[in-house]
């Protein structure tokens, strides 16, 4: 199928797979200005009105999912989509990384929702799958940067140690922590998010990270222990 | 309550914030706090901490999200439309043409398959896996590049290759015949000894033109070795070779190999005045050929696996690093890049950065306070290191075909000092429970004013336990006398 974008050029079916920076402005722009081919429903059918719907758990909505009422996918991404959108936004701290994920999350989640097991709340099932496409990124913009020798002495923790030093009237606290944030391992800082940001118990983090809750204990501890290291001018002010 | 280290008390605090403190833990926490000011600006900065993070900027919702995944589902399930199964009666034609196909491209394949084994793997066999274990992430480069003939020479005869260009923090490998190898990278508060220089070496041996030809060819051969044996990872890693001793081992027996009868006694003698690790064994041979030392130094064993030691943490494992890959990547990069004194320097900025912070990282890492300004030397002058301790592997075939026998011998300054007995060593409050059935093959001492932490890893890469020796305990050991021979202990400041 041929797409063609707002200025005419040709463009090929949406690359949903590539997450190349050069690539997301002209997938957005494609879809704002595409003509939709099918309505919403057409191939998603639902049987009940969305009222009722509302009402039902999110496990009642998987198991009508399951059963063939796709339309209740929607309302499954309406609860959720904000708080996977945060999570991606809290790794990332960059707007224009959290659409492209966040669409890759729920389109895994569809098409893997018909082989959920109800063994661990929806949430946390859509925030493994968020954390591990995070990953996923993490990973190709650190293998692009292998062997790159270019600004190795401009580092985050040179920024951040660079911006912190600034008298206190002139810093920006938010981007700071964004910056601290930043600095830690992606294990590190995925725990934190989790915990502080998203505010998960343990035991959920434990389900999304995949990983025994002593190591959660572990990795919490020490993201603190690295960001309060990293931070610290900040928070003797406090 | 007896004093809470530094990692203790942040677990402990980390736990208290979140409400995840059993009722004694949390007694016990609550009185730490009443009679320890420090621990109390902790928690109000963990506290501090948490505030910010929870008034954290959010995304803003978005009320055409729906909208947009919809449209992509639907070209997903359109996709999905287009495969919809062809008539039957195509399928014996498109079966065939399926089999030519992959008929075609595998003879393709075939005929290049060294191309494109060399291409796979140069870029990204190494670094796949070495993410795929979340150890060592980013990018990694070799640490030892810059090697001059001179400190090739030092590592042959005393063990030691420089880090920094003071060589203050060094990398130091001894071996004893019955307990293994030790690897130790740390720094020593007092300068190493003259060093040596190749012209010295070869007045004092006698060499002539021609062996001094083929010693160098030893030398060149033996740098990229050392260069492939230790690696520097982005979160200042580092990841050792256990082959790395076997370098040394292969330099002295090309060394003495290629010298006449004279010469070589020479050489032995040397290798004693310089306290060497190596000595060998038999000195009435013939020279050996040339090829036949330089084909031994080529195939040093390296084993595939590297001991990876993050600096901020107690963890250690073994990883497999495809680091013939990792080098020819070097090289390309060399041979592409066309101001190559700008690589350099980057190379160089990357190793200075990696010796300071992996400096500054492990002193804040170890157990009790370090005093002063945390770098490693300011805890009353001691010496700080992290030592690996590995099992004899075996390397039958290599000794075989080494052209003079070399073993270990026995230092007048022993370059360890303090042996770690198991049975002193107590767990700590929380290390991981051992794994049942897996033996240590690798033994990790971080070793500081503050105590000693020893982590021990199996074969299977498994951190089996992790261990904590307070400084009581450590001063309380007997001295190893100057001649005691093969037992493993740790460096002196030499």
């Amino acid at each position: 199928m041929e797409l063609h974008s707002f200025d005419g050029s040709l463009a090929l079916d949406p690359p949903r797979k590539s997450f190349g920076a050069g690539e997301r402005s002209s997938v957005t722009s494609i879809y704002q200005h595409r003509t939709r081919v099918l309505p919403d429903s057409a191939s998603i059918p639902h049987t009940e009105t969305d009222q009722s719907l509302a009402a039902k758990s999110d496990e009642a909505l998987i198991t009508m999912f399951k059963a063939g009422d796709r339309h209740t996918f929607k309302l499954l991404v309406e609860r959720h989509q904000d708080r996977v959108r945060n999570l991606i936004f809290s790794i990332f701290h960059d707007p224009a990384v959290v659409e492209d994920i966040a669409q890759e999350v729920f389109i895994k989640a569809y098409e893997a929702l018909d082989r959920f097991r109800f063994e661990s709340s929806f949430y946390t099932w859509v925030y493994r799958i968020a954390v591990n496409k995070s990953r996923d990124e993490l990973r190709k913009r650190k293998f692009r940067r292998f062997f790159s020798f270019q600004n190795l002495d401009e580092g985050i923790a040179e920024e951040l140690e660079a911006r912190i030093a600034v008298p206190p009237a002139d810093r920006d606290t938010a981007e700071l922590v964004t910056l601290g944030l930043k600095t830690l391992p992606e294990k590190f800082r995925t725990a934190i998010v989790l915990k502080d940001l998203e505010g998960l118990s343990y035991e959920e983090i434990a389900d999304v990270m995949q990983c025994e809750i002593g190591t959660v204990k572990s990795r919490l501890s020490r993201a603190r222990a690295m960001l309060r290291k990293a931070l610290q001018p900040l928070l003797q002010e406090i | 309550m007896k004093s809470l280290s530094p990692s203790e008390l942040s677990r402990r605090l980390s736990l208290y914030i979140d409400h995840q403190l059993g009722d004694q833990e949390l007694r016990e926490v609550e009185r730490y706090l009443e009679s320890h000011p420090d621990a109390r600006k902790e928690l109000k900065e963990l506290q501090g901490l948490n505030s910010l993070l929870r008034a954290q900027k959010r995304v803003a919702s978005d009320g055409a999200f729906w909208t947009r995944l919809s449209t992509n589902l639907e070209d997903r399930l359109r996709e999905q439309r287009d495969l919809l199964p062809f008539p039957r009666k195509y399928i014996p034609l498109v079966s065939t043409l399926a089999v030519v196909a992959v008929l075609a491209g595998g003879t393709a394949v075939f005929r290049n398959r060294l191309p494109i084994v060399h291409y796979l793997t140069a870029g990204s066999g190494a670094v796949k896996s070495a993410y795929e274990r979340g150890i060592l992430q980013g990018s990694i480069l070799p640490l030892l590049t810059n090697l001059d003939n001179n400190q090739v020479l030092q590592f042959a005869l005393r063990g030691t290759l420089p880090l920094d260009a003071k060589s203050e923090t060094a990398l130091r490998i001894d071996e004893s015949a019955k307990t293994g190898y030790r690897i130790e990278v740390g720094k020593t508060p007092h300068p190493v000894s003259a060093p040596l220089t190749m012209d010295k070496f070869y007045a004092d041996i006698h060499a002539t033109k021609k062996q001094e030809s083929t010693i160098d060819s030893i030398f060149d051969l033996a740098r990229r070795q050392l260069q492939a044996c230790v690696l520097v990872g982005e979160h200042d890693e580092i990841a050792i070779n256990p082959g790395l001793p076997q370098v040394g081992r292969a330099m002295v027996s090309g060394i003495a190999a290629s010298l006449e009868e004279r010469q070589r006694n020479r050489f032995g003698k040397l290798l004693e005045q310089v306290d060497a690790p190596y000595t060998f064994t038999s000195r009435d041979l013939p020279a050996a050929d040339p090829e036949h030392v330089f084909d031994v130094i080529r195939n040093v064993p390296r084993p595939d696996q590297f001991v990876v030691v993050p600096p901020d943490s107690d963890m250690a494992r073994r990883i497999h690093v495809d680091i013939a890959g990792v080098l020819r990547i070097l090289e390309r990069m060399k041979s592409e890049n066309p101001q190559s004194g700008d690589f350099q320097r980057a190379l160089e900025a990357r190793r200075a950065r990696f010796v300071q912070q992996f400096s500054r990282a492990y002193a804040s890492r170890l157990p009790g306070e370090v005093e002063g300004n945390g770098t490693p030397d300011s805890g009353g002058g001691e010496s700080m290191f992290f030592s690996i301790e590995l099992h004899h592997e075996p390397v039958a075939g290599f000794h075989d075909a080494s052209p003079v026998t070399v073993v270990p011998r026995l230092r007048r300054m022993p370059m360890f000092v303090t042996p770690l007995p198991e049975h002193q060593l107590e767990p700590e409050g929380n290390s991981s429970p051992s794994v049942q059935g897996a033996t240590p093959r690798v033994r990790i001492f971080r070793v500081g004013p503050g105590g000693i932490v020893a982590i021990e890893i199996s074969d299977s890469g498994t951190d089996v336990r992790r261990l904590v020796m307070p400084p009581k305990v450590i001063r309380e050991q007997p001295e190893t006398p100057d001649h005691a021979p093969q037992v493993p202990s740790q460096p002196q400041p030499r």
